[in-house]
């Protein structure tokens, strides 16, 4: 009895949901449907698969072993703690300073400029270019013989190859794919600024700088948290360009979780381990988008 | 609560309905035969040959078989070598193989239990006798035969002969001379020796494996009995690491190959497929390039040239092994291995003329054609006499890491010898344990 | 003009050409490199004016069969529009959704299409290689665009929300007042004031696929659905001569169509847009 009216209840909130939000499930459902029909089998597949033993290599093998490959990753395989570490500073690093040059970059090609498509336009170069001619170029500036950097600073240092200045290096090749991105989405939230809250904010005697602050910024908020999210989510599961430039190398000493995942996976085929690897770069990808809105949260309480 | 579960368990219900699982497809075996008893089908070749003369072979190929058998259809796969492991692990898996493959290393490949053994279609016309014997070798594993060779790759040193006449330098016969030699060069503002230890390790680990053979070892041998060869390599990589170039720790083969080309470098390892990779880089190079064997190591009484293969592999799987075997067979013959041979190095056959070869070279190679026939004559001759076949690591990919990164580490004085060879041994070790 | 306002508009023009010079140095070494012999490419001492200058790379990227650079590059336009126009239609709708209702579930779904993020890349695929090759679309432009989708769908869904949440409550309230249904009001007043975040995704959605290689090298064999990504790719690794001058020439000419192609669309849509917005 107790049951059929919890399921009368349930059944009449979902109507009055579904009254309430219609247009809202209606307008989510194709997403979701999409996502369940191309994403949720390889997304189960994978996490199966961690259970495994599986190897390319090793035919026969694929066996359920439990926990076994997190408990190597986690407790046994001596690199795996530096290369969270790794990944965690790589994406800090890579988002603050994409932003921190994109809001500046965007600001500047909001402004009335002669030629501005053009300089939009060619603000997208970086995002264009294919990743495999870029690691060349991009090698070529950092080689240490003869490099372009060294030509020009007259020194002589192995940037790629000094383990104080290989991750700076990385770094702004990454920052500098990066920027269009980030520009983009600044420049997008400028748009929608309302110009009569600038005037308003003018009228009262703010600088343009002060105006920028207690306007433009707080208008934009909500694309700049979800655009910043994005780039976090996809620094953490992209590594082209540190594959083309040093391939996690040498040893794992540039490696970050997704560049272990391919080595585990499609260089020693190991899909079990690199699998489990995904699944734990999964958890800390919720940890840090947890922390992430916990102190976003609190910044604007503030 | 109980809402959400149903929910969960009806995504997955239709994911896996979806995903239609992709093994149990019962593909109908195709017949091989048409009534008429004409061969027929449709064939993929997975080719890593992406330059542009290596494509011109795979057309002609194409073509051959076409025009020989109509009812053969030629697809081709092309990509690059790199990916082609990927690829093909990911189809062999998914059961989806192509029917044949380039390949340079069947050692993965024979592990994943991909390949047909291809002893039973040998004859007249392809055989073991035909073959330049490390070259054969190099396509088996355990005494069976897995791939035909068509190309043969063989690697050795090469000096810098304009950089050793300067300064009065013989050709190294002791790895002491080596080291004398490079210290020399050194000591004159240049390289005395290069090697190319960034990327996945590849190159750094085939440098490794080169000195290590010619002092009577394997890289992956890392038990006792083999601890003082493998000591006295670590040691004379480190007694020329202040000789090397600071930055090849972050090179490959195209920056190795521009140092070379600069006249930097006085010693530094490649192969018979040198002029394709330095041509681009201008053509003084190849009249200051000699190879030479490296000299043998303290524990070794002769040098040891290695020698692999490019060849032709079919994958178990096919459903056309007849016609497939008739692909072999076309690619096999001299006219499609001379064209093959010629544009990047020599054949793994021994019925393919000297002339054909350099009428391919002299097309592909009009301006250093000359340097490129007496370099491949060279290389040939070091094979004949010190050929061995490439040694076969099962999970070289990751020992290449741990070799790359102790002899980094040793090269840039992080580490002593000692603690490399510890390094290489527990990483080694651990590989093979699992 | 004040003094003020020159040294504002030289403050701005100084800042733009540094900006310009970080993004695009890069880029001209490879157009300069496009232009010069095989052997000057090489040359040790950096030289950024080629001596002397030649298209033979360019001439050789038109007439080349063994690289088809156009058909590759027709593919490679074709998977990433078709990709962008979908994405749009998904983020537009599913954005909406998850932007301005606190449904029961949103939360959920949008920690689930972001955590769907983390499966991206070569882990999946085998799974889907498997499922390609049971619908019989393996080696199509459409598995191409199906795989991209997986990725900027839910991207594009998140990036929506953000932009639907920059607009002021009101706006809904005050459409229902003028006598608005619910489908009338998303179209008629939200959806064009959310033109900009649709061009941001669309042209994010654009450039993921455009950029992809990992999807494209397991799941197409032949011309037919390959893209330039893995063309250029070729071009780089081989045992025969590479052609490096190829390779610069072709990243020129992937490049530029890109570069064309978004100077024409931010034109259009976001000057149209800040008229939308002058009006409200």
């Amino acid at each position: 009895m107790v049951a059929v009216m919890g399921v009368d209840i349930m059944f009449d909130t979902i109507k009055l949901n579904f009254k309430k939000f219609n247009i809202a499930y209606m307008f989510i459902l194709p997403t979701l449907l999409y996502l369940l029909v191309f994403q949720i089998y390889p997304l189960v597949e994978s996490v199966r698969l961690s259970f495994t033993d599986l190897s390319f290599i090793k035919p026969g093998s694929g066996n359920y072993v439990g926990l076994e490959n997190y408990k190597e990753l986690l407790f046994r395989d001596p690199n795996f703690w530096t290369i969270v570490l790794n990944s965690f500073v790589w994406v800090l690093a890579s988002t603050v300073f994409q932003y921190a040059l994109a809001i500046p970059a965007a600001v500047i090609l909001n402004q009335k400029l002669k030629l501005r498509f053009l300089w939009r336009g060619l603000m997208m170069v970086p995002w264009v270019t294919p990743v495999v001619i870029m690691g060349l170029i991009w090698k070529w500036i950092y080689d240490g013989d003869y490099g372009l950097l060294n030509y020009y600073l007259n020194t002589d240092i192995v940037w790629l190859g000094d383990s104080t200045t290989v991750w700076p290096a990385v770094l702004l090749a990454s920052i500098w794919k990066g920027l269009p991105y980030a520009t983009i989405m600044v420049l997008a939230g400028l748009q929608g600024v309302p110009y009569s809250l600038l005037e308003a904010a003018y009228i009262d005697g703010c600088s343009k700088l002060q105006a920028f602050y207690r306007v433009t910024i707080p208008v934009m908020m909500p694309i700049l948290v979800v655009s910043t999210m994005i780039s976090i989510v996809l620094t953490w599961t992209k590594f082209e360009m540190i594959w083309v430039l040093t391939a996690g190398g040498p040893g794992v000493e540039t490696s970050i979780l997704p560049t272990y995942i391919y080595t585990k996976a499609f260089q020693n085929f190991d899909m079990g381990v690199g699998s489990a690897v995904a699944v734990l770069s999964m958890f800390a990808m919720i940890v840090f988008v947890v922390i992430y809105f916990k102190v976003l949260y609190r910044l604007n309480n503030d | 609560m109980h809402r959400k579960l149903l929910f969960v368990f009806l995504c997955l219900l239709l994911a896996f309905s979806l995903a239609g699982c992709g093994n149990s497809e019962t593909a109908s075996q195709e017949e091989d035969h048409s009534n008429s008893g004409e061969l027929k089908a449709n064939l993929k070749i997975m080719w890593p040959g992406t330059s542009e003369t290596e494509k011109e072979v795979a057309a002609k190929l194409k073509e051959k078989v076409e025009s020989d058998y109509s009812g053969i259809n030629i697809e081709f796969i092309f990509l690059s070598w790199s990916d082609m492991e990927q690829k093909m692990a990911v189809m062999v898996q998914s059961g989806d193989s192509p029917d044949l493959m380039m390949v340079q290393d069947i050692t993965n490949p024979v592990a994943m239990d991909a390949l047909e053994p291809l002893d039973g279609y040998l004859n007249d016309a392809i055989n073991e006798e035909k073959f330049i014997p490390a070259a054969w070798e190099n396509m088996q594993s355990g005494g069976t035969l897995y791939a035909v060779p068509g190309l043969a790759i063989i690697y050795s040193h090469v000096l810098n002969t304009q950089l050793f006449e300067a300064y009065g330098i013989d050709t190294p016969e002791t790895w002491d001379d080596v080291i004398s030699a490079s210290h020399t060069l050194k000591e004159n503002g240049k390289y005395g020796y290069a090697m190319a230890n960034g990327g996945e390790g590849r190159f750094a680990f085939r440098d490794f494996m080169m000195v290590s053979l010619s002092n009577d070892l394997v890289p992956d041998q890392v038990d006792d009995s083999n601890k003082e060869k493998y000591l006295e390599v670590l040691h004379f990589f480190n007694d020329i690491a202040g000789d090397m170039p600071e930055s090849q720790i972050t090179w490959e083969y195209p920056e190795l190959f521009k140092a070379w080309e600069a006249g930097d470098v006085g010693i530094m390892h490649t192969g018979n497929y040198f002029t394709a990779n330095v041509i681009d880089h201008g053509n003084e190079a190849m009249d200051r390039t000699r190879p030479f064997a490296f000299p043998a190591g303290p524990s070794a009484d002769k040098p040891q040239i290695m020698v692999g293969a490019v060849g032709m592999a079919m994958f178990k799987d096919s459903k056309h092994k007849e016609a497939a075997w008739k692909v072999i067979e076309a690619l096999m013959s001299p006219d499609m291995l001379a064209q093959w041979g010629g544009s990047i190095n020599t054949t793994a056959a021994n019925f393919v003329e000297t002339a054909m070869l350099e009428e391919v070279a002299e097309s592909v190679y009009p301006d250093v054609y000359k340097q490129h026939v007496a370099l491949s004559q060279k290389w040939s001759e070091l094979a004949e006499q010190y050929g061995v076949p490439m040694p076969k690591i099962l999970m070289q990919n990751q020992m290449e890491k741990v070799v790359q990164s102790a002899l980094v580490r040793m090269l840039k004085r992080e580490i002593t010898p000692e603690e490399a060879y510890e390094e290489i041994r527990n990483g080694i070790e651990k590989i093979k344990e699992n | 003009m004040s003094h003020r306002k020159v040294f504002n508009k030289v403050l701005i023009y100084a800042s733009l050409t540094v900006l310009m010079l970080f993004v695009l140095l890069p880029n001209l070494w490879m157009l300069s490199s496009s232009l010069k012999t095989d052997q000057e490419i090489f040359s040790v001492v950096p030289n950024w004016v080629p001596k002397p200058v030649t298209f033979e790379h360019y001439k050789w990227l038109i007439t080349s069969i063994d690289l088809n650079f156009a058909k590759l590059m027709y593919n490679s336009v074709y998977v990433s529009v078709v990709t962008a126009l979908m994405t749009m239609l998904f983020a537009a709708t599913g954005g909406y959704a998850l932007g301005r209702f606190n449904f029961p579930g949103a939360k959920s779904i949008g920690l689930f299409l972001l955590l769907s993020q983390m499966f991206q890349g070569p882990l999946i695929m085998v799974p889907w290689y498997q499922m390609a090759a049971s619908w019989g679309i393996l080696d199509t432009k459409l598995v191409l665009i199906l795989i991209y989708g997986t990725a900027t769908i839910p991207i594009g869904v998140w990036l929506m929300m953000g932009f639907f949440r920059t607009l002021p409550r009101e706006l809904e309230e005050a459409a229902l007042i003028d006598g608005c249904n619910k489908l009338q009001t998303f179209y008629k007043v939200i959806f064009p004031l959310v033109v900009p975040g649709l061009v941001a995704v669309v042209l994010y959605a654009f450039i993921l696929s455009w950029n992809d290689y990992q999807y494209a090298l397991i799941l197409t064999n032949s011309t037919e659905a390959k893209t330039i990504q893995l063309g250029i790719a070729e071009l780089m690794d081989s045992m025969g001569k590479a052609n490096w001058g190829g390779v610069m020439a072709s990243g020129v000419a992937t490049t530029i169509p890109v570069i064309i192609l978004f100077a024409v669309i931010q034109k259009q849509l976001i000057a149209g847009l800040t008229e939308g917005s002058i009006k409200s």
